[in-house]
């Protein structure tokens, strides 16, 4: 559970800082490439409450350090995304990609809609917050493989000894 | 059917649980929202760490950008400069003209006893990350409160404003810019003194509010700050009117739109002026 949380943090740390220095680079209408909430999807799916909330908390503490938005819209955003996910897995056997996609989805219009009305942009939710919510949603497979082979990569070792 | 005690012991669990989570978050937002917050230290370490980070991210990326640049330009490079020796030949006469004006008009300040609007020390600051949700105009810069940066001290681009500062950590500092939605700077117009306040609209410009019908606001008009608002001096250049609308009748202002002087998307360095409120001190 430890290396849960470490690479929960450390890869949301890691994505904090590359969109944040070059997300502007690889937007388009404003709509960026962002993998936040594909990983807190992953982790919720991972990790059951209430271990997992203090890491989705300290992320959200650590993406108030980005941003010029009032103070708590992003933690608010992740750790309702967090409840969410981990309300609606616990009413899953099992989650296809599609289930994922969807999730990510979910919970990317609700942390949009969050950030954007709470930071007084409520006329951009649509479409431009949309937009964004289904960018997250339809590269979620991608970012969901490359946590889940970085994650076998770094672990792989100590899940074999551990077996 | 009777709920098994087990499982209702875990609902209890999970309900404890949730609401300790909306205590926690509503302490958080609460400690942030007060004027001496006890989240400063914290909020400030993790602002320092994102720019230490993005910084040692965007050197490689503008190293790049400089690289591709200097290629492009040196295709279009003899024509440019051919253009550019007339150009410079055009500017000296300028640069006379205006040296002529400026002595005149410091001359007239002091007969009048206008005071100089920009006063104070300034610093050269780098811009090394921007703002992680897309629709906030808001930079990270490399200069933070052990360089002498405080919140709300003015950021200046060579063309005109760029914004504010926001938030200051111990090396780096956030700036928002005015181009940000929630950024309000008082503004008129410089040639018919028309006063409003000019407004970012979240997506890379601004508009100018507040300004009545029947006011006289041409196209290429010059946007300055009037100074009113006691963080923004008086007199520098915000931006130019882009279009002006007059929409219906119920309306009572005019809907005026404002190019912004400076290129907030491509910025690489602000000038920060080191005074604090200015003209909040100034009329003290």
């Amino acid at each position: 559970m430890k290396r849960d949380y470490s690479f929960f943090l450390v890869t949301g740390f890691f994505l904090l800082v590359i969109e944040s220095a070059i997300g502007d680079h690889v937007s388009v209408a404003n709509i960026r490439i962002d993998a936040l909430y594909t990983l807190i999807v992953w982790f919720a799916l991972r990790v059951p409450m209430p271990q997992g909330f203090t890491p989705v908390l300290v992320l959200g503490v650590m993406a108030e350090g980005f941003t010029a938005l009032i103070p708590g819209l992003y933690i608010g955003a992740f750790v309702l995304a967090y409840l969410m996910v981990r309300y609606i897995a616990s009413h899953l056997m099992y989650t296809s990609i599609l289930h994922r996609v969807l999730l990510v989805l979910f919970v990317s219009m609700n942390g949009t809609v969050i950030i954007l009305a709470g930071g007084g942009h409520a006329e951009l939710v649509w479409p431009q917050g949309v937009m964004q919510a289904a960018a997250n949603a339809l590269l979620s497979p991608l970012f969901f493989a490359f946590f889940e082979s970085i994650y076998q990569f770094l672990f792989s070792s100590e899940n074999y000894s551990s077996a | 059917m009777p709920v098994p005690k087990k499982k209702s012991r875990k609902i209890g669990a999970a309900l404890v649980a949730i609401i300790a989570a909306v205590l926690v978050i509503f302490a958080l937002v609460g400690l942030n929202f007060r004027s001496v917050s006890l989240l400063v230290p914290v909020d400030s370490v993790f602002t320092d760490m994102a720019g230490y980070f993005q910084k040692g991210i965007s050197n490689p990326l503008q190293w790049v950008r400089h690289v591709w640049d200097s290629y492009v330009n040196l295709r279009n490079v003899k024509q440019q400069n051919n253009a550019y020796r007339e150009e410079i030949a055009r500017l000296r006469q300028e640069v006379i003209r205006y040296r002529e004006a400026l002595i005149e008009n410091e001359q007239l300040r002091g007969l009048l006893g206008i005071r100089e609007e920009v006063s104070g020390r300034t610093m050269v600051a780098t811009i090394v990350g921007m703002d992680i949700d897309s629709w906030v105009s808001s930079v990270t810069v490399d200069k933070g409160r052990m360089n002498g940066v405080r919140r709300d001290m003015v950021v200046l681009a060579p063309e005109g404003v760029a914004g504010r500062v926001i938030k200051a950590g111990l090396h780096f500092s956030r700036v928002m810019l005015i181009s940000d939605y929630n950024s309000a700077v008082g503004a008129m117009i410089q040639s018919s003194r028309i006063r409003g306040i000019v407004k970012g609209n979240g997506r890379g410009g601004c508009t100018l509010e507040y300004v009545e019908k029947g006011q006289d606001v041409e196209t290429g008009d010059n946007v300055i700050t009037s100074g009113t608002d006691g963080i923004f001096p008086r007199g520098l250049l915000l931006g130019r009117v882009s279009s002006v609308k007059n929409l219906g009748e119920s309306t009572l202002f005019q809907t005026i739109e404002v190019e912004p002087a400076v290129d907030l998307k491509g910025l690489e360095k602000v000038l920060i002026l080191l005074t604090e409120r200015p003209l909040l001190e100034q009329e003290r």
